[in-house]
């Protein structure tokens, strides 16, 4: 396998999965909120570059889309990109409009979302959640003028213009920045009085709702940021893949990645770096073994069947993940002062 | 001889101690008494000594065995009986059902013998047999339960407030049953109430805990004439 | 016409009250919100093929077989996964263990069909089972209606006298409303759970027999219902046997009928989840209580 290629795909992969488990982190880990709707807020960053790309390019270029969207859209595409490759300003046009367009539909998702939280025991919000997620994907599968129905939509190349290696080694570093400034908002929110307010109602809501925090408006804008940031990487699975299917968008992808959160560790910036490299490194494992060895079956199933082996493993042996989160406790200034000691033994 | 001996017992809830350094002891036979202000932490001590609260320090002793770290269950197998405030009985069951399952460990005849030793002792409740439990009032419900832990013949009772909430009538003949089931059965009571007065008037013995510590142990007439304590304490 | 849609609503709908009811049983006891549970049916629907190609006879006839090995996963599923996490495991934390069961069962059935299809030469997904007509007082009736009725009555009796003719049965009513009491009176509550997933599993693998003789059936049959069986027992108040029972038929009518009339007027019939997902929200948003509201107290 080419080397770009291949440190592209895992990296732009990491980056998608290392977003949405910050979001997840943030929402769950750090708010105690179980948005198992993660799919449809990753699935309507996606769709909003699938449904607008095309038509925005074909907007931009005064050139109207005629016929079925469904079955015409990669021609479009292709024509667009023509017109990219010599006009990268159009193509940065379409991308940072797109981006625009789905951070706005998911905040808003997101503050709708927010409301149920207050009303309802946590796992029954989950279950309202995953069939928000699901209700989301089927109207996706099947009002085929959003993306496509089950043929999916065609994604333009906002980068056209640019030649192999650069615009990969393009699209690479437009992942990384993506993935570390969502990372860095999330480490500064999680170490900031807004991180202790959040893991205060997670832990004890009454408690700090006595204690005059408002907990509605915090939860919103948890919620939002978590689904702005989740729809961020949708744009960038969008673009990554080329071509946008609302089968890409099930509940097992909101599993993955709260496995990756479990497993990384809740509530804990270095869980949400951890975490989903493990899973990367576990599967790409796989690909590499299915091509050696033959089974009587697909290997993706037994690869499927570990991963969720491992999760109850986890929740049963080390439930704090692989990088636990610290609790924030203010020692007395001796005990602080001892274990630094200890340290240096 | 003592059934039950206390040494030194602290305990509470979480992090939080309730009742700090308590020694006391329980003649076999005797009703014992412990009174206290609100929050004094009488409740978390009966609590504690069922197995339901955290215990930092201190033990428990029944019949010469340490109890301390035994389950709630294991206590009752022992003798030991406790009549909690709420969550005593099965509210969704029939008083028949809720019976059936404080004899679950009984093989039938020996089931169907301590029922009719129980229903002897508190007749009024075959009338309501076959109702269920949250359709009953206070006083019904009280009897219902201790009607389930009289099942398991208890040698020892623990009461937590059982008149609170129940109307004086009712109160008093919850007292007469205390009395009878002491005289008649002997078994040893130990008696948290809030109306003190009544509580050691039928007490031989009793206990009064203040913040969590005792401030007095001995002779419950003692501690009924005692003026200042009551005064100050119980605002008697 | 409106007569088979009748029939096809009351057995999808003594279907889906089997599964509510196993899906409402383990909530009650364990709080586990199961998302494995649609795949229990699965299970069940692969245990009866498999013998059936094997001894070549009606699938019918292995419904006893299903249900023992349904009653043999639920027990080893509580003890291996959920017995552990007790009093440990938040509830998200049970839901979030639920979906890694589903990976697994959803998978490890996948490879069972591959296999199957493999050693024995037959076809493993899109299975669809040969029904029987039964005469009933001089009519003929589809053997579907007729049987899966039968059973799911029986089974609902059964649980019915079970549940307060056995002192067992009692005290699992017990361990339900408080726990801490039913242990404080000597009653294993751990047995009980067990107990408890043993027969929400067992009828689960009963009720998806009966699945392949209504639709193609795949691996992934069961885990697509999951939808249809969490509204129903939200429906039905998420805290009542009875309720999830009657939720189940009022969904698989609704769902049925509805679908009917939605192609009527042009809308696809993919949008059926719709139903059950507008019900399920509509439900936890505005009267969680359910249709167990109408009579209990609480």
């Amino acid at each position: 396998m080419d080397a770009t290629f291949f440190l592209l795909d895992i990296t732009v992969l990491y980056s998608v999965y290392m977003i949405l488990s910050v979001s997840l982190d943030l929402e769950y880990g750090e708010a105690g909120l179980p948005n198992f709707a993660k799919a449809a807020f990753f699935a309507l960053g996606a769709f909003s570059v699938g449904a607008l790309s095309v038509r925005l390019g074909a907007f931009l270029l005064g050139v109207g889309i005629e016929g079925d969207f469904k079955l015409n859209s990669l021609r479009y595409v292709m024509a667009i990109n023509q017109s990219i490759s010599k006009d990268p300003l159009l193509g940065l046009t379409i991308f940072s409009m797109t981006l625009i367009t789905a951070i706005s539909v998911s905040s808003i998702a997101g503050v709708l979302a927010s409301y149920p939280a207050l009303r309802l025991r946590e796992d029954y919000l989950g279950m309202l959640l995953i069939a928000f997620s699901e209700t989301i994907r089927v109207i996706a599968r099947n009002y085929e003028p959003l993306v496509g129905g089950t043929f999916g939509v065609g994604v333009v190349d906002f980068l056209a213009w640019a030649r192999a290696p650069q615009r990969e080694q393009l699209f690479l570093l437009i992942s990384i920045i993506l993935a570390s400034l969502v990372w860095i908002v999330y480490y500064r929110l999680s170490t900031s009085p807004f991180g202790r307010a959040l893991r205060a109602i997670r832990d004890n809501e009454l408690a700090t709702e006595s204690l005059g925090r408002d907990v509605v408006k915090l939860r919103m804008k948890v919620m939002v940021l978590g689904s702005a940031m989740a729809s961020v990487a949708g744009v960038i699975y969008a673009y990554y893949v080329g071509m946008v299917n609302p089968d890409d968008f099930t509940t097992s992808k909101t599993f993955l990645v709260t496995l990756m959160v479990i497993i990384g560790g809740r509530g804990n910036p270095l869980g949400a770096i951890a975490g989903p490299a493990v899973y990367l490194a576990f599967d790409r494992f796989i690909q590499f073994v299915k091509q050696r060895i033959i089974l009587p079956f697909d290997p993706n199933y037994l690869s499927y069947i570990i991963l969720g082996a491992i999760l109850i493993l986890i929740v049963n042996k080390r439930p704090g993940g692989l990088v636990p989160e610290k609790p924030t406790i203010t020692l007395p200034g001796e005990i602080k002062r001892l274990l630094r000691r200890e340290n240096y033994r | 001889m003592e059934i039950m001996v206390v040494k030194c017992l602290s305990a509470g809830y979480e992090s939080m101690r309730v009742i700090n350094d308590v020694s006391f002891g329980v003649e076999e036979g005797e009703i014992f008494a412990v009174v206290g202000p609100n929050g004094s932490g009488k409740s978390t001590l009966l609590k504690a000594l069922f197995g339901l609260a955290k215990v930092f320090s201190g033990q428990v002793f029944f019949n010469g065995h340490d109890i301390t770290k035994l389950p709630s269950f294991k206590r009752i197998k022992c003798g030991l009986g406790y009549l909690a405030q709420t969550g005593n009985v099965f509210e969704n069951l029939t008083v028949w059902e809720n019976l059936l399952l404080a004899g679950y460990e009984y093989s039938g005849d020996h089931f169907d013998e301590r029922l009719e030793a129980v229903l002897d002792f508190l007749p009024e409740i075959r009338s309501f047999m076959s109702r269920r439990v949250a359709s009953l009032s206070g006083g019904e419900r009280q009897m219902v339960a201790l009607a389930m832990i009289l099942l398991k013949t208890p040698t020892m009772l623990m009461f937590d407030e059982p008149t609170a909430a129940l109307a004086p009538k009712i109160a008093a003949s919850v007292f007469d049953r205390v009395v009878r089931l002491n005289e008649e059965s002997g078994i040893t009571v130990l008696l948290v109430e809030q109306n003190t007065r009544k509580a050691l008037e039928l007490a031989e013995r009793a206990l009064l805990l203040v913040s969590g510590s005792v401030r007095f142990y001995g002779s419950a007439e003692d501690l009924l004439n005692h003026k200042d304590l009551l005064s100050m304490y119980l605002g008697l | 016409m409106i007569m088979d849609l009748l029939l096809d609503a009351i057995i999808y709908g003594n279907l889906l009250s089997l599964l509510a009811v196993g899906l409402s049983l383990t909530l009650l006891t364990t709080k586990v919100a199961n998302f494995a549970h649609g795949d229990f049916a699965a299970v069940g629907i692969y245990v009866a093929y498999t013998l059936s190609i094997i001894f070549n006879a009606s699938p019918y006839l292995f419904l006893p077989a299903s249900f023992v090995s349904g009653a043999l996963l639920g027990l080893v599923i509580y003890r291996v996964v959920f017995d552990p996490l007790r009093e440990r495991a938040s509830l998200v934390t049970l839901m979030v263990v639920s979906m890694a069961l589903d990976f697994i069962l959803r998978y490890s059935i996948h490879i069972c069909a591959d296999v199957l299809q493999r050693s024995l030469r037959v076809f493993s997904r899109g299975i669809i089972f040969n029904d029987v007509s039964v005469n009933l007082l001089g009519l003929s009736v589809l053997g579907l209606f007729f049987i899966s009725t039968v059973v799911t009555t029986i089974f609902l009796v059964l649980l019915y006298l079970f549940l307060f003719k056995t002192k067992v049965g009692v005290a699992t009513r017990a361990v339900i409303e408080n726990p801490a009491l039913s242990e404080a009176l000597g009653i294993s509550v751990r047995r009980i759970y067990a107990l408890s997933w043993m027969l929400s599993v067992a009828f689960a693998c009963v009720a998806g027999v009966f699945l392949p003789f209504r639709i193609t059936v795949n691996p992934d049959t069961g885990f697509s219902m999951l939808l249809s069986i969490f509204a129903a027992v939200t429906l039905g108040g998420l805290e009542s046997l009875l309720g999830s029972v009657i939720g189940a038929y009022i969904i698989a009518f609704s769902e049925t009928l509805g679908v009917y009339y939605l192609s009527q007027l042009g809308i696809s019939t993919a949008y059926r989840p719709a139903i059950s997902f507008a019900t399920l929200t509509l439900v936890l948003l505005v009267y969680p209580r359910g249709i167990a509201g109408l009579w209990s107290k609480r």
